[in-house]
């Protein structure tokens, strides 16, 4: 007896600016225990479908659905074909679902920050759920039920964090009493949609972890929308892909993975796997740009406390290389990306481009940014704002200028047609190509990316990736790369470095770093991969336990990540390593210091001490 | 436009009034063949008919004329100080809101220190020390209120500076004022022009009540609130001389109102529309 079972649901929406149907008869039964997937990409219909099931959906949206069952009690939403369908039914079945809400079925959403009350502590936000559903429940009960949820979904004293407020806590802890929000009514069914994305791999993998682990003990069902596919294929035993709003492949994730039937899906799992590949071409030594012991600082606002957002950061870039930089959220990237593009100034250190320093914004440096929706100024025509800058910067005519941006576009791959259409008509991969020509208009030396590829789904993604390679191969431009994904700047950088907490703990050749990381954090930044194939995710060791940063980190004082490390020495923590250089490798650990591996000749040649 | 009209009924219902009472407002008095200050010691306080269609007040003048003389000067001032407003506000706010840092300091505190002092009493000093007229009425008006509009502004501009398509413009050498004409500024023109809108009937109402209470403009000249000021006197005896104005002046600040109430309701349904878009992953689709 399966525990929910849809059958042909359909949801459409009656507006002047939403027209058509958004799910299109889908049907699908999800067993008691088992971990369910649904993939698919931004705007496939997954999501709503989802809120279609808990009633979520505002008015507007009319739910047609044939049958509707969970555990043997028909939720099926009221529907009549005029449109208006009667108000009482709509009140019997609204009263229903809330007991069944929380109850029965409950909901893990993407961004735990905007999901919690800010205003409300942890603690009282869990026992107001059991509160709802449990009136016989005392205050003690539900306070000590309360402990016992975040003690299940791991937060370690969890009397301490139930005064807490939700910006207290990391993005990890966060999507962790999410969870036992979720969980605190022991519900059958937890859906689960797109619980990892806002987070950091490192943390992702943790909460993975966690749902699994909580299926096989509580024997909760989970409905796990994402669209990544290495989440699915580490996560769940059955997938269903979602396209366009009809399920085009349901089965076994093994075999879904092994042998895709639908055309979707085969494109799915190849630009997925895609991403796995390596990089081949070299570069010779030739540097443009120079970062020389760079240092930003920003005042603190309590006790005139310096933080730095970026502490003595050394690299170059070559010409006509890409060069990734991959790091977690906060760890200084986007600064040292706007230092590298002459937006702000470092506090120490040097920044050469070309060999002079560069003390503010230079033509020839230009910029791709992550957010496709506010990259693009609304107001303006693609041709204005292709045009701005030849405008500004050459002494070419009208005409000329046209030939230029028609030119340009269609080095991107958009159609010269468009440029009379303003941005809100084209999609986010789009958009990035537009943002993509604005850059390279001007003809710059080196193009600086900051997360170019975060905001877009996977195939779009690797559209992207693939039209900068060709750019860069075309133009012999030099790239900055930044990306928190390792797995993107893996597959498009020559040399990478990877940062955590304003500093660089690892720097080298991308294919030597992939395949033999040094640092502790670089190797657990590879083991969060999660490979979009069953079977390898099923082989690989459990990941790499690493704490989660949660308290203050000491400035200036130790290693940046020794409290998460699993090889923190003593000295780790009284004095911050220095960068040690082994031919192309440069890496800031004290397991590569003389100290540890003891005197050692001019032909030694280092290998990984992890 | 035909399109935009039949959506928002309050800015198109608040337009025709509108126009409707401006072109009264510039006709009547030049094709009427009385004049606004004529008097006409046999026809004193006449009631409604068909040579004096609002009657006559008791210097024997013609009402309709001196109600739509009136609506000028009430229009004058209403939209007059709402040009100078805005316009001084949107540069005002830009200024302190692009350069920030010390510069916006400075500015913002000029602007709270001039604010700090009631505007009714800049109005009245100023028509004490220039006289009661338009001028000087328009003067008082604009000395504080601009404040508040660039306040909005300020706060637009620095919410967009940071704005990612500004650094790119930055970044491809575009200069401050070309930012905020082509970038900030109508990217940030919903609220700002809410606020403009609704910056005329404010004027227009402190016109009418300061000449209400005898610091407005000065006889013969006649404004709205003049005109109401001198039927106070015998409003027992001939209530429609104190009804006329009084009507006029509701039906103009009403028509405002609307047009306000049309822009903002405008401006929230294409925000509303822009969301809906994005939640449903239209904006994405190729």
């Amino acid at each position: 007896m399966s525990l929910l079972s849809v059958q042909n649901l359909s949801v459409q929406f009656h507006d002047s600016y939403a027209g058509g149907e958004t799910v299109r008869d889908i049907s699908f039964n999800v067993e008691p225990g088992e971990i369910v997937g649904i993939v698919g990409e931004s705007g496939s219909g997954k999501s709503t479908a989802m809120q279609a099931i808990m009633g979520l959906l505002p008015k507007r949206a009319e739910v047609k659905c044939q049958k509707l069952i969970l555990s043997q009690e028909d939720i099926t939403p009221p529907f009549s074909a005029d449109g208006k369908s009667a108000v009482k039914e709509e009140k019997l079945y609204e009263k229903k679902m809330e007991s069944i809400r929380g109850r029965q079925i409950s909901m893990i959403f993407q961004e735990p920050l905007s999901y919690l009350n800010p205003t409300v502590k942890i603690g009282r936000q869990i026992t107001e759920v059991i509160h709802a559903h449990d009136k016989a429940c005392t205050r003690g009960g539900a306070r000590q039920r309360a402990k016992e949820l975040l003690d299940m979904v791991g937060i370690r004293r969890p009397a301490e964090r139930m005064r807490q407020y939700s910006f207290e806590l990391s993005g990890g802890m966060r999507q962790r009493v999410a969870t036992a929000i979720a969980l605190a009514c022991e519900p059958r069914l937890l859906i689960a949609d797109e619980p990892t994305t806002a987070l950091d791999v490192t943390v992702q993998g943790q909460i993975l972890q966690l749902i699994k682990r909580i299926s096989k003990e509580t024997g909760t069902a989970v409905l796990f929308v994402s669209h990544d596919l290495g989440v699915i294929a580490s996560v769940c035993s059955r997938v269903i892909v979602m396209h366009n709003g009809k399920i085009v492949e349901e089965g076994v994730t093994d075999d879904i993975f092994r042998e895709p039937r639908h055309m979707y899906t085969k494109e799915l799992i190849e630009k997925a796997s895609h991403l796995q590949k390596l990089p081949h071409s070299m570069v010779s030594r030739n540097p443009l740009f120079v970062a020389e012991h760079v240092t930003k600082q920003y005042p603190g606002r309590i006790n005139r406390e310096q933080t730095e957002a970026v502490n003595n950061v050394s690299f170059y870039i070559n010409k006509g290389e890409i060069y990734g930089l991959v790091g977690e959220s906060g760890c200084g990237k986007t600064t040292l990306a706007g230092m590298a593009a002459g937006v702000y100034q470092p506090t120490k250190g040097n920044i050469l481009f070309k060999g002079v320093p560069l003390l503010k914004m230079n033509r020839q440096i230009q910029m791709v940014f992550q957010d496709v929706q506010s990259s693009l100024n609304p107001k303006m025509t693609i041709e204005d704002i292709l045009e701005e800058p030849l405008q500004l910067n050459t002494k070419l005519s009208s005409e000329g200028r046209r030939k230029k941006v028609i030119e340009t576009l269609n080095l991107v791959g958009l159609s010269p047609k468009d440029t009379e259409k303003y941005p809100q008509a084209f999609s986010g991969g789009q958009r990035q190509r537009i943002a993509i020509a604005r850059a390279l208009i001007l003809e710059p030396e080196l193009m600086i990316c900051d997360e170019p590829v975060s905001s877009l789904d996977i195939s779009t993604q690797e559209q992207i990736l693939e039209l900068l390679e060709q750019v860069q191969i075309e133009k012999q431009i030099s790239c900055l790369f930044i990306s928190h994904d390792l797995n993107v700047v893996k597959r498009i950088s020559q040399r990478l470095g990877v940062m955590y907490e304003g500093v660089f703990v690892e720097s080298g050749n991308t294919r030597s770093i992939y395949e033999d990381p040094w640092h502790p954090y670089t190797k657990t930044l590879l083991s969060a991969i999660l490979p979009p194939n069953p079977k390898m995710a099923k082989r690989k060791r459990r990941m790499w336990t690493v704490k989660e940063s949660g308290g203050k980190k000491l400035l200036g004082e130790g290693c940046p990540f020794a409290p998460r490390c699993g090889y923190a020495m003593e000295c780790c923590y009284a004095q911050s390593p220095k960068t040690y250089t082994f031919g192309e490798r440069e890496i800031a650990c004290f397991l590569y210091s003389e100290e540890y591996t003891g005197k050692r000749n001019d032909d030694y040649k280092m290998t990984s001490q992890i | 436009m035909k399109a935009m009209f039949r959506k928002n009924p309050l800015l198109t219902a608040g337009l025709i009034i509108l126009i409707l009472v401006i072109l009264l407002a510039v006709l009547v008095p030049v094709f009427s063949p009385y004049s606004y200050q004529a008097q006409d010691v046999d026809r004193q306080n006449l009631s409604s008919s068909v040579s004096h269609i609002f009657g006559t007040d008791k210097f024997g003048r013609d009402i309709f004329v001196r109600v739509w003389y009136g609506t000028r000067i009430s229009l004058l001032v209403g939209l007059g100080s709402t040009a100078i407003c805005g316009l001084f506000g949107i540069l005002y706010g830009s200024a302190a809101g692009y350069a920030g840092g010390k510069t916006d300091l400075i500015l913002m505190r000029l602007a709270d220190i001039i604010d700090a002092i009631p505007s009714l009493l800049y109005v009245i000093l100023i028509t004490l020390a220039l006289g009661a007229n338009v001028g000087s009425i328009l003067l008082g008006i604009c000395i504080s209120g601009w404040i508040d509009l660039a306040r909005i502004v300020r706060g637009e501009v620095m919410r967009l500076k940071t704005r990612e398509y500004c650094i790119a413009a930055r970044m491809t050498g575009a200069t401050a004022g070309r930012i905020l004409r082509r970038y900030i500024l109508p990217n940030g023109a919903g609220p700002v022009i809410v606020n403009i809108t609704f910056m005329v009937p404010k004027a227009i109402f402190t016109e009418a009540f300061l000449s209400f209470v005898g610091a407005g403009i000065s006889a013969p000249a006649a404004s709205l609130g003049t005109l109401i000021q001198d039927a106070r006197s015998q409003m027992l005896v001939y209530p429609a001389q104190i009804l006329y104005p009084i009507l006029i002046l509701c039906i103009l600040l009403l028509s405002m109102n609307l047009i306000g109430a049309g822009v903002e309701a405008g401006e929230n349904q294409s925000e509303a529309r822009m969301f809906i878009s994005f939640s449903q992953g239209k904006g994405y689709r190729g």
